[in-house]
């Protein structure tokens, strides 16, 4: 039996209308009727069980199918000789899998000659991607408007108050004080204010900024929010009127949420998206997990042998865009790594991804060929001295540099200590090398990686 | 309140009877007082609204209500009125018409019939708007429900053999009994889905004998869309209120508790052509305690029914008879108020309220229409009265019978 539905929050009592004269309930804009509608079908659809799911996956799947085939030179050949209108999910998972490196170097060839018109608006877009590698990829309004309906649900699962203030600390924006949350919340909602930080800006400086704005929600990336929440607890400042930290573009751990309670008291919440594909799973409201976003994409994770993982199992992520009739991307392996869940109690049929690891070059490789993703919290590195920022570089099976900046050097006895805490986590008695650097640099995706392996 | 706010601050701008002190003064209360304030707005009688006319419609639309629709109904109170609606409405009622389909998890993709008073459609893709705007529908049929007998609806009902039927109860009731009789079987059908007449629980149980389907009413009116749907868990009804403000009110005007009934009183909010605040429509129902189901809509435990409102006819078979479907400001523009009577011997008496007699031929065009109406002729006189005999609380109905009713029974 399905588990109580959680009672709504009622945010569409403030929803905008586009009409005078209507206050309740509103009768929006045509972008905005079209975002209600598909929030309306995907209050429904969340709670469909798993084979409706599919099934309807499936159909949308021939569609999308059928015009890579008819469209797309890339997938002319390989989807000739398959009755697509009788596909199913079997024939689907037997399809190749398509490598980062392919879409890199095939962004003619992925590209439809004909996409719909009524998909609207084709634009293009480039991600660089934390392996530094430039994506160039294709979409439409529809995928546009799939990305901005997914992200309102994303609002309404988190129960979150538009009228509330947000703050946005990220690489990507100025300084700036918004009257709105701009779209796509904006467009539905009568929103509060949103204030924005660049995330270069000094953790000190962001943190006076916080406290001068005192935002109800604060969205940035996970080794930021470390960071200020390292500070918070050092310098014992609270942020009054913070509700909830949300987090996308690196990997959230779970010591990160834990310094993020002590610091303020409130919870993260993350969200897993690319610029190629959208949305792609979100934190489910009730649980640390992540719930697949099925009605835009299908999300494999695999085994390197290519069967499916279980519950429990880890392997590699590959995506499927369901609404993209620009760009079609068929078992995309984007290059990160997850671990599937099991059904979540919550009662919402979207499969549940336990854990994001992050990419194959964030793991770590044992002499003994065992891989891992390493966990660094910095409450370790901090225990032992003033450290601002690290970063582990592996070079060699069994030699680690660890990058670090500090107002001096490491001591012999903060050494010894470091190193030793340092192969604890590792699981090898690695060769560590310290060395202390004036600043560590983002990668080109501007994201942050606390463990790269350059072999 | 927000929207009642915005509806009144229009109607007190651009609609001329809404010009005056205490709707003015209404919209300067203060919030905590705003309720009670509106409770002592002046309630809007059908009489008041046919003899305001043009005084009701505002004589500026904002922008996006769409162009205002002229609409007239004599309702079934046997006043005949005229009033604006706007397409903005229509797109609210057509919402509510989508929001009672998905209550009642119909399946769009099967087939619905249809037997309404003026609708002909033959076997067809599509249920017809809102629905098939939104869904891939299934078939759909319709037929007149006025110009055919009950045998003849059931020959036609047994060829599409539909899974969803929509009528009036008058309708189901017949059709019903032809089932019971073994002259109807529909092998198909889930659902009756009832609208324009009082449904009673010997009705329900009816339809569970023919067919072991459920009744679903809806509860509309012209000059408001659709006020009330049947709860798909208690079986009462949940006023829609994000539509209209819904009183239940007593003879004295206070507000009626669970288990007790009044008069309706509804604020229809999104009608901006023709506001009409704190509207009687002559209608009773009586109010239930909170829903099982967890809606915060207001629930009713019913609409109260009007079983001597039922025409008798000659063969022993009864009717509704629709006068609310004839043009009443055409066929006779003097007349303010009427009623049809049904004496025992079951003629009938048109008594109206004029300023003077009506000429012969509008007799004769009334004559005609209402022959046309019952689908056959009874014995009809004209009587122009000084002041027609009201019931509860002034509530006229069109249409009277004083033929005793047998009682309705579950065969």
């Amino acid at each position: 039996m399905r588990p109580e539905r959680p009672a709504s929050p009622g945010q569409f009592a403030n929803a905008l209308s586009a009409v005078p004269g209507m206050v309740w309930p509103a009768v929006g804009s045509d972008q905005s009727a079209h975002l209600t509608s598909l929030l309306f079908q995907f209050e429904q659809s969340q709670w469909f069980s798993p084979a409706r799911l599919r099934e309807l996956q499936v159909h949308q799947l021939r569609l999308v199918l059928r015009h890579a085939r008819d469209t797309v030179p890339y997938y002319a050949n390989l989807l000739r000789d398959i009755d697509l209108r009788q596909l199913e999910l079997n024939d689907f998972t037997r399809l190749p899998l398509l490598s980062r490196v392919e879409l890199q170097q095939g962004f003619d060839a992925l590209s439809s000659r004909h996409p719909p018109a009524v998909h609207g608006l084709v634009t293009d877009g480039q991600s660089s991607g934390s392996t530094g590698m430039p994506v160039r990829y294709r979409g439409t309004a529809v995928t546009k408007l799939f990305w901005e309906a997914l992200t309102l649900r994303e609002h309404l699962w988190h129960h979150r108050d538009f009228g509330g203030r947000l703050a946005a600390i990220r690489v990507t924006v100025d300084e700036g004080y918004l009257p709105d949350w701009g779209l796509p919340a904006a467009q539905v909602f009568r929103t509060g204010p949103a204030m924005t930080l660049n995330a270069e800006s000094d953790i000190p400086v962001q943190l006076e900024w916080l406290q001068r704005h005192l935002p109800d929600y604060l969205i940035t990336h996970p080794s930021n929010l470390g960071a200020l929440a390292e500070l918070s607890i050092e310098k014992g400042i609270r942020l009054p009127g913070l509700r909830e930290t949300r987090t996308s573009g690196e990997i959230v751990t779970a010591e990160l949420r834990q310094r993020v309670r002590q610091a303020w008291g409130v919870p993260v919440t993350d969200m897993y998206s690319a610029a190629e594909l959208g949305a792609m799973a979100f934190q489910c409201p009730d649980h640390e997990h992540y719930h697949v976003q099925s009605e835009n994409l299908i999300v494999e994770v695999l085994h390197p042998d290519g069967t499916a993982c279980g519950p429990g199992e880890t392997g590699e992520v590959a995506v499927t865009t369901l609404h993209n009739f620009a760009m079609p991307l068929i078992r995309y392996r984007i290059g990160d790594f997850a671990e599937v869940g099991e059904a979540c109690p919550c009662g919402r049929g979207l499969p549940v991804l336990r854990r994001i690891h992050g990419r194959q070059r964030n793991m770590i490789t044992l002499p003994n060929g065992q891989r891992h993703w390493p966990s660094f919290p910095a409450a370790l590195w901090r225990k032992v001295a003033p450290v601002q920022q690290f970063q582990l570089v592996q070079h060699r099976l069994d030699e680690i540099e660890a990058r670090y900046v500090m107002s001096r050097d490491l001591d012999a006895e903060e050494l010894q200590q470091l190193e030793s805490a340092l192969r604890e986590r590792l699981r090898f008695p690695h060769r560590i090398r310290f060395v202390r650097v004036a600043v560590i640099e983002r990668g080109a995706s501007h994201k942050f990686e606390d463990f790269i392996s350059l072999l | 309140m927000r929207q009642l706010r915005a509806l009144l601050a229009h109607a007190v701008e651009a609609v001329p009877h809404y010009q005056q002190d205490p709707y003015r003064a209404w919209l300067k209360a203060e919030p905590a007082a705003a309720w009670a304030a509106f409770r002592e707005l002046p309630i809007l009688t059908r009489k008041e609204l046919q003899r305001c006319g043009e005084n009701l419609r505002a004589t500026t639309l904002p922008a996006y209500h769409g162009d205002p629709v002229e609409n007239e109904t004599s309702g079934s109170t046997g006043i005949p009125l005229r009033f604006w609606s706007t397409p903005l409405m229509q797109a609210i009622n057509n919402a509510i018409v989508m929001r009672e389909h998905i209550w009642h998890q119909r399946d769009f993709r099967l087939c619905h019939a249809f037997l309404r008073s003026w609708l002909e459609s033959p076997l067809t893709s599509g249920w017809g708007p809102p629905t098939s705007v939104l869904f891939d529908c299934g078939e759909m049929a319709a037929k007149s429900s006025r110009s055919t007998t009950p045998e003849q609806q059931a020959a036609w009902l047994t060829e599409i053999d539909p899974h969803y039927l929509l009528t009036q109860p008058v309708n189901v009731r017949a059709l019903a009994r032809l089932a019971l009789s073994g002259r109807l079987r529909l092998t198909n059908l889930r659902e009756v889905r009832t609208i324009g007449e009082t449904v009673t629980d010997g009705l329900r149980d009816l339809v569970r004998s023919a067919w072991g389907a459920e009744v679903v009413d809806i509860y509309s009116a012209a000059e408001y869309g659709t006020l009330a749907l049947q709860c798909p868990v208690s079986g009462g009804y949940h006023v829609q209120s994000e539509a209209a403000i819904f009183e239940v009110l007593d003879a004295t005007g206070t507000p009626c508790g669970a288990g007790t009934s009044g008069r309706i009183v509804a604020t229809p909010l999104h009608n901006f052509a023709t506001p009409l605040v704190r509207y009687d429509m002559g209608d009773y129902a009586e109010v239930a305690g909170p829903c099982p189901c967890g809606r915060g809509l207001p629930h009713l435990k019913r609409i109260l029914g009007r079983r001597r409102n039922r025409l008798h006819l000659p063969d022993g078979t009864t009717t509704w008879p629709q006068l609310s479907s004839l043009s009443w400001i055409e066929l006779a523009p003097s007349i303010e108020r009427f009623q049809l009577r049904q004496a025992a011997d079951l003629s009938l008496s048109f008594e109206y309220e004029a300023p003077d007699f009506l000429p012969p031929a509008d007799c004769h065009n009334i004559r005609d229409k209402i022959d046309y109406l019952l689908g056959c002729r009874l014995p009809l006189g004209f009587r122009r009265v000084e002041s027609l005999p009201t019931g509860q609380a002034g509530k006229l109905e069109d249409f009277v019978s004083f033929v005793e009713d047998e009682p309705e029974q579950t065969p």
